[in-house]
């Protein structure tokens, strides 16, 4: 049961997207509050990229109290495939949608005056996804760990590692924190102890879309 | 059925428009935001110069005065926008159903008194050109247009802007208030109905089909009801729960209905309510009033059933929101696609209701979308 009405929303595609984001903000400053219900922001893990509809997003719209709603999914393997459906989502649903995805992330407008953002990962124009994001905000020193861990991870697959093709940044990342101190930490938590950079010119453009598009 | 609903000027809605209307239609919304008005608005349109309804109404909303000649008068000027009885004045109410338009308009006009008026209100002409001619008092006319019939009412006011109590009392339109077939509303308020008025509809239906679906009501709150009656006409007072006992299946005594809880009074009335809508509107004010969130699904069932097999067009209104989101249970049936059920979010300073279709109040409890 809603106690209150979710004002600001974010609905993300899995719980990985969900734990990191607002780790993020809260490394650059921003408090993101203890409790689900007290959170700046209200997010909202999807299971899958299924929200990127114009229905769905239209349903969204209507949810009572809301005034600002940010939605974060995956490029995959085609970026540009990615940028039309997302266009075909908002088309039916908000004022304007530019013909090209900003690379700063996308703040439009409902007719209702409900200020609506995309953010497509990992920087709205390459391919990929969160981890692809993450593996962005390697501090620099640990460059040489990075490249030997691509390499490990792409030799693993030409030894016939089960992951898929498409994970591929996943398996490097995790791959990358299994050699760090601790070994193995999750993403979030790799964020939160600084293992990786939140004050990386990739993580500021991040951060800034999110601030702006949530009066923050 | 009802499709699109348009309210101009009409109490706290200075334009407001509800469309797709389906035979359910829930009214959501914050405090103060209008719904009850809404309900309100559907009964005067359906009203066809049986104004007690509006009189009940109002009278629940403490909306009177006494003038100086101690009658008790109806204060209409909360029915305009702009709370205030001024020539000029007007509201309107339309609905539209197939392209076929229905229409309600009230407003406000300086006239001769009329020779019926018991006290004729002089008005202060004095400045005006007509200071000559006969004094002209303020008058409320009422409008109704049905597919090019139309019905007109005048009553002047009294002294005080008041609607004489006298002047909208049922029985005064005895010859014309005989409301045909189809057109039946009834309005269930929050504090449900009184005692007269459910024996009166209970006696219309016992040992017909419909009692049954008044016992079925009944048993979603206590399933060991066995039998429900009336016990006759004799004058019961306001507030209490009078006038029927019921025999429970573990016992061999009547017990009155004042001994079962809340809810059991609850579903009576809107059992019987609905029964006697038949072919016409039921208008529930806070649905969930009474009901535990466990009963609520079946009760939704039952309105649902009801309002499809005696072809009945329900609007309710709630705040609660186990009542809206266990309204999903039925709204993913596939009858419901066809015969329409709406959550309907009513806004102050809004043009028109946010409607939910069926399915997006299936997706919208799903989803956890907050939906009033």
């Amino acid at each position: 049961m809603v106690s209150r009405y979710h004002v600001k929303k974010l609905i993300v595609e899995g719980v990985q997207d969900k734990r990191v984001i607002p780790e993020l903000i809260e490394a650059n400053g921003i408090k993101w509050g203890s409790t689900k219900e007290d959170a700046i922001v209200y997010i909202n893990d999807y299971g899958n990229d299924q929200f990127i509809d114009a229905e769905s997003i239209g349903l969204e719209l209507k949810s009572s109290g809301l005034e600002s709603i940010g939605l974060v999914v995956d490029a995959d393997d085609d970026f540009s495939a990615r940028w039309d459906s997302v266009r075909n989502a908002l088309q039916p649903n908000v004022v304007t949608v530019p013909e090209a995805m900003p690379v700063d992330g996308l703040i439009c407008q409902s007719s209702e005056g409900i200020k609506v953002g995309v953010w497509i990962m990992p920087d709205n124009k390459a391919k990929g996804m969160l981890e692809t994001f993450l593996t962005y905000l390697v501090p620099d020193g640990s460059s040489p760990i990075l490249d030997w861990a691509k390499e490990a991870t792409q030799e693993a697959k030409l030894k016939e590692a089960p992951f898929k093709d498409a994970h591929f940044d996943k398996a490097y990342i995790y791959t990358w924190l299994a050699w760090q101190g601790p070994p193995g930490r999750q993403l979030h938590n790799a964020v939160q102890e600084k293992m990786l950079d939140s004050s990386h010119p990739k993580a500021q453009s991040l951060v800034n879309w999110f601030k702006k598009l949530y009066d923050l | 059925m009802l499709q699109t609903l348009k309210i101009e000027k009409f109490r706290g809605f200075k334009e407001f428009k509800l469309h797709n209307l389906g035979r359910l239609n829930l009214l959501v919304g914050t405090n103060n935001s209008g719904k009850t008005s809404i309900l309100e608005a559907i009964q005067l349109l359906r009203s066809r110069k049986d104004l007690s309804v509006l009189a009940s109404a109002m009278d629940a909303r403490g909306e009177y005065l006494w003038n100086e000649q101690k009658d008790k008068t109806l204060d209409i000027r909360h029915l305009f926008y702009e709370h205030e009885v001024e020539p000029g004045q007007s509201f309107a109410i339309m609905g539209f159903t197939n392209g076929n338009s229905d229409k309600i308009t009230g407003s406000i006009y300086l006239g001769k008194s009329d020779s019926n008026d018991r006290q004729a209100t002089l008005f202060d002409a004095a400045d005006s050109e007509e200071a000559w001619s006969e004094p002209a008092v303020l008058k409320f006319n009422l409008e109704w247009e049905n597919r090019g019939d139309v019905l007109g009412w005048q009553r002047s006011l009294s002294s005080d802007g008041g609607l004489r109590w006298d002047d909208v009392r049922p029985l005064r339109f005895s010859k014309i208030s005989k409301i045909e077939d189809g057109t039946r509303t009834q309005f269930v308020s929050s504090s449900a109905l009184q005692s007269r008025e459910m024996i009166e509809l209970f006696d219309k239906i016992v040992l017909e089909p419909e009692e049954t679906l008044v016992q079925q009501a009944i048993r979603i709150i206590e399933p060991n009801i066995e039998r429900i009656a009336s016990l006759g006409s004799r004058r019961y007072s306001s507030r209490s729960r009078e006038g029927f006992v019921i025999r429970l299946s573990n016992s061999h005594q009547r017990v009155p209905i004042g001994s079962m809880g809340d809810g059991t009074w609850r579903m009576l009335g809107l059992a019987l309510a609905a029964v006697g809508a038949s072919g016409g509107v039921l208008l529930v004010d806070e649905i969930d009033t009474g009901l535990h969130f466990t009963a609520m699904s079946d009760m939704w069932k039952l309105i649902w059933e009801t309002a499809k097999k005696l072809d009945i067009q329900v609007f309710a209104t709630t705040h609660s929101s186990d009542c809206w989101s266990s309204l999903a249970s039925i709204a993913s049936r596939e009858d419901a696609k066809e015969e329409g059920i709406t959550i309907q979010r009513i806004e102050k300073g809004k043009q028109k209701a946010v409607a939910f279709s069926e399915h997006e109040i299936v997706l919208a409890a799903e989803r956890n979308i907050e939906v009033r």
